[in-house]
């Protein structure tokens, strides 16, 4: 394990959900048996007002892990110094047990497109993110997680396949997984390779977390990253496999759009259960 | 060129073809498929432009939703399909900077204010929604929202002491409470709205027939609540932004009509009272 290990760490197989503004109610009211929840960081950043007071509770009795989305690990900037430490006082503040992002770029030129947006994989970037999350993991002084994107467009000047790119940066920041499986078969369909063998590529012994999701299949066969229904069949065998090969792990169900009840969103982290015993 | 070059230019042609308007002439929001960067799209494998329409879509549909989610009675009396029109040309114009999507609307109602023509935005042939009318129902918007986003703070509590002080001293209004003025009856407009916005607009009521109307949208708990506020306690209210409750009292009471001044006195200590049971101030001020 990395020197780098959070005081609180989830238990290995901790289930748990995305937490959104909907499911507040049913929260402070049932106050479910969820191993912890996780919060996109961007949506509590200093925040006043209600967020700040509604997480203040949640965190009264669940563990909180900090899930963000406009890092810009792969911008052509430097890193946003305001932003980390921002993001540094939030994880202070939860105590998260560590902290996840993406390995992507969501801004360029000033502007920010507020989505997790490809490059190409090359050994340059390799040690371009590599460096730059390193950095952010000691700024953050826990364990810092890049999830996988799910992508629509590859690029010609690749030299590697996404799995080699990941697990390269991973290794070579000695930061960590935050895997998202539902992601992992997004990608496989939309540029046709073998989920499997990514999965095969994964050293599961750094995976801090994964993510189970729904997608929407368009007309042209193109798989879009939805979140807004239940995850399917196929990305439940993925999960199995995964957690045959390298589990246990964290597991949590991310449900962004169409957000149903709480109990559908519980049903589908006792789904997870379910799948891997 | 180093790698960070590189990634500065692939970066430029990509969030150009994300950003690209999307083509409102078939009746649809087209992705424009055909104006992506030839080059942007030659550097990407198989169907480069079908896939970064994806993109492209994904760009204007979030930030259409964080708009329409924002202000929900202005897109409701525009309709969300001339709602997204005025929000593309806003953004194109102002595109979302920080890493706070709910900030992209910043800028957004000064924006209306200066751009738009008095007669407002079209709906239709035949009907039209005015700009005031439009910058009222964003403002009652808004109001909502800063009311949910006001950091939590003790409402003033009075020590039996304290009437003393009222004599000289300011009370500081809460964040949690916001006075909104409409023109037409729209608080009770947008308090029967659907959550999800519908295409075609909802007709905008006739305005009040006797001027304005003024609430407070105040914070009860973690919900909201609006309280229709008697003309004279409005500007009471108003008045006690800047003067001591006895001097707000002599103000508003100058030059109105015994029957006005009789009212203020029968109603004063009553809405006071409210005013305090619905957390409307956080303070006492002395005043310099």
């Amino acid at each position: 394990m990395s020197p780098l290990q959070s005081r609180n760490q989830l238990p290995r197989e901790a289930t748990g959900v995305g937490l959104r503004p909907p499911h507040y109610p049913y929260v402070f009211e049932h106050w479910p048996e969820v191993g912890f929840f996780e919060i996109i960081s961007e949506n509590f950043l200093d925040a006043p007002g209600a967020p700040a007071r509604h997480l203040a509770r949640v965190r009264e009795r669940y563990p909180i892990v900090l899930h963000g989305v406009s890092l810009n690990l792969l911008g052509h900037a430097d890193p946003d110094e305001a932003y980390l430490d921002r993001l540094c006082r939030l994880a202070d503040q939860v105590d998260a047990p560590f902290v996840t992002d993406h390995l992507c770029w969501t801004g360029a030129h000033g502007i920010s497109h507020h989505d997790l947006l490809p490059t190409p994989y090359t050994d340059d970037l390799v040690a371009l993110a590599a460096e730059r999350a390193s950095y952010v993991q000691r700024r953050l002084g826990r364990p810092f997680g890049l999830e996988n994107l799910s992508s629509y467009v590859a690029f010609r000047e690749s030299t590697m396949t996404e799995w080699e790119f990941y697990t390269r940066v991973v290794r070579e920041s000695d930061c960590w997984y935050m895997l998202d499986i539902n992601n992992i078969y997004v990608s496989s369909v939309n540029h046709g390779f073998d989920p499997y063998a990514y999965i095969e590529a994964i050293n599961f012994s750094r995976v801090l977390q994964t993510h189970l999701a729904g997608h929407t299949r368009q007309p042209d066969g193109v798989i879009v990253d939805t979140h807004d229904r239940p995850v399917c069949d196929d990305v439940w065998k993925l999960y199995a496999h995964a957690w045959k090969i390298g589990g246990p792990f964290p597991t949590l169900i991310e449900w962004d759009a169409s957000i149903p009840a709480m109990p559908e969103v519980l049903a589908e982290m006792a789904k997870a259960r379910e799948v891997r015993a | 060129m180093t790698g960070k070059q590189r990634l500065a230019e692939m970066q430029r042609r990509f969030g150009d073809a994300i950003r690209a308007p999307l083509d409102r002439g078939t009746g649809t929001l087209r992705a424009p498929v055909e104006a992506y960067d030839t080059a942007l799209c030659a550097s990407l494998a198989g169907d480069a432009r079908e896939r970064l329409a994806v993109y492209n879509r994904q760009y204007w549909f979030r930030l259409f939703g964080v708009f329409h989610q924002s202000y929900r009675l202005a897109t409701a009396l525009c309709g969300a399909w001339a709602m997204n029109e005025l929000v593309a040309r806003f953004l194109r114009a102002h595109p979302p900077t920080g890493h706070d999507l709910a900030r992209a609307i910043d800028g957004f109602e000064l924006w209306i204010q200066d751009e738009l023509p008095e007669t407002g935005v079209a709906l239709g042939h035949t009907s039209a929604l005015p700009r005031a009318a439009l910058v009222e129902a964003m403002r009652i918007d808004d109001a909502y929202r800063l009311v949910f986003e006001a950091a939590a703070e003790p409402s003033l509590v009075l020590a039996p002491g304290d009437a003393a002080r009222l004599e000289r001293a300011r009370l500081v209004p809460s964040r949690s409470a916001v006075m909104v003025e409409e023109t037409w009856p729209l608080v009770q407009l947008r308090r029967g709205l659907p959550s999800t916005p519908a295409e075609r607009w909802v007709a905008l009521p006739p305005p009040h027939d006797n001027g304005t109307r003024d609430w407070l949208v105040c914070r009860v708990g973690e919900a909201h609540r609006v309280v229709p506020l008697a003309p004279l306690h409005a500007r009471l209210l108003r008045l006690l932004r800047a003067h001591a409750l006895p001097e707000a009292l002599a103000i508003l009471e100058t030059g109105l009509p015994s029957s006005a001044v009789a009212e203020i006195a029968a109603h004063a200590q009553r809405w006071f009272a409210e005013g305090m049971q619905l957390g409307l101030w956080a303070a006492l001020e002395e005043v310099a």
